[in-house]
């Protein structure tokens, strides 16, 4: 059975379209002075700078972690290179060898005309 | 050009936050908007904030004149407390006076007035447990056309004391989804963009909402 102290669709509709008949004096005053400031002080308005303030963290935030990794990152030595310790040991084993070749016919077959029929 | 870097991904991403920055200052700056789109009719509240800002205060007090009753009524349904309501309508005077420099009418006036009202009603309820302890009677309400004594006086103090009891109990998005819509008649676009919902969601959201404030006004001692 329906309870008929239960509040009907109309009803609540009436209750939640409810506005206040008045208000009260102490509000209006506090309005009053309220409204007196506002109009007194001009909006403070907001630098454009600070809109960048987030974006602007981020990016820093993501070039530093770019960077960083760019400079751990060592540098890969290119294929078939030579590293510093390998010249050295090869100048050491070569120091005491003696040259093939005379420095004048060296030079000779450095300077053969290219119609050579080798 | 070579790429240097040893992480291209990496480049690609800053290359994109810069450009979304670059993007996101020249909007904030109205270049980019197309003042044709998404233009809406000049609200009177619009002249009267930009008036306001300049320091004009009858155009304060024609604002507060069309919003001060919707907005006591919103907090005061929201919270239960009518000196808290009246404290929370000044408030979203300042924060007004604090946007009018930026405001821009993107969306009816409105859900930005209720926007904020919503922001600074949670901030509260956050601050205070929720505790209707000033319940009005049914005479400061402008849906009682002649109080009197009698039965209508009886019953109309009876589900004043349902509704207010039975708001408490509704969860805050349920409660202030209900008061926007039946409350202050906010269209349901305005209201699902506020919310950040859709309008389907809206619509399935508003109807439960109404079957619990219904159920809980029922179940009321």
């Amino acid at each position: 059975m329906k309870d008929p102290r239960a509040p009907s669709d109309s009803e609540i509709n009436e209750l939640l379209a409810g506005r206040l008949r008045r208000t009260s004096p102490d509000f209006e005053l506090r309005w009053r002075e309220l409204r007196a400031e506002l109009a007194g002080t001009k909006p403070r308005r907001a630098p454009w700078a600070k809109w960048l303030v987030w974006p602007g963290l981020a990016t820093v935030g993501l070039a530093v972690v770019v960077v960083a990794l760019w400079i751990k990152s060592p540098v890969p030595p290119a294929a078939g290179s030579v590293t510093f310790e390998e010249l050295i040991a090869l100048n050491d084993a070569l120091q005491p060898a003696s040259a093939l070749l005379d420095p004048e016919t060296r030079e000779a077959l450095l300077n053969l005309p290219p119609t050579s029929s080798l | 050009m070579r790429n240097i870097s040893p992480c291209p991904g990496l480049t690609l991403l800053v290359n994109h936050v810069l450009g979304i920055t670059a993007l996101e200052f020249l909007w904030r700056m109205g270049v980019l908007s197309d003042p044709a789109a998404g233009a809406l009719p000049a609200e009177e509240e619009t002249k009267w904030l930009a008036r306001g800002a300049g320091g004009d205060e009858q155009a304060w007090q024609e604002l507060f004149e069309k919003w001060k009753k919707p907005l006591l009524a919103f907090f005061y349904r929201s919270i239960g407390s009518l000196a808290a309501a009246e404290d929370l309508t000044l408030e979203v005077f300042i924060r007004l006076h604090r946007a009018a420099p930026t405001y821009q009418p993107r969306a009816p006036f409105a859900g930005f007035v209720f926007h904020i009202a919503r922001n600074l009603l949670r901030n509260e309820v956050r601050r205070q447990r929720r505790k209707p302890a000033d319940l009005l009677p049914p005479e400061a309400f402008d849906y009682v056309s002649a109080p009197d004594d009698g039965e209508e006086r009886r019953r109309a103090a009876e589900l004043e004391e349902m509704l207010q009891l039975a708001l408490a109990q509704l969860p805050e998005a349920q409660r202030t989804l209900v008061l926007l819509v039946y409350q202050q008649n906010l269209d349901h676009t305005t209201a699902a963009e506020m919310l950040g919902i859709t309008g389907n969601a809206l619509r399935v959201q508003l109807h439960r909402a109404r079957q619990k404030l219904k159920e809980l006004m029922q179940s009321q001692p």
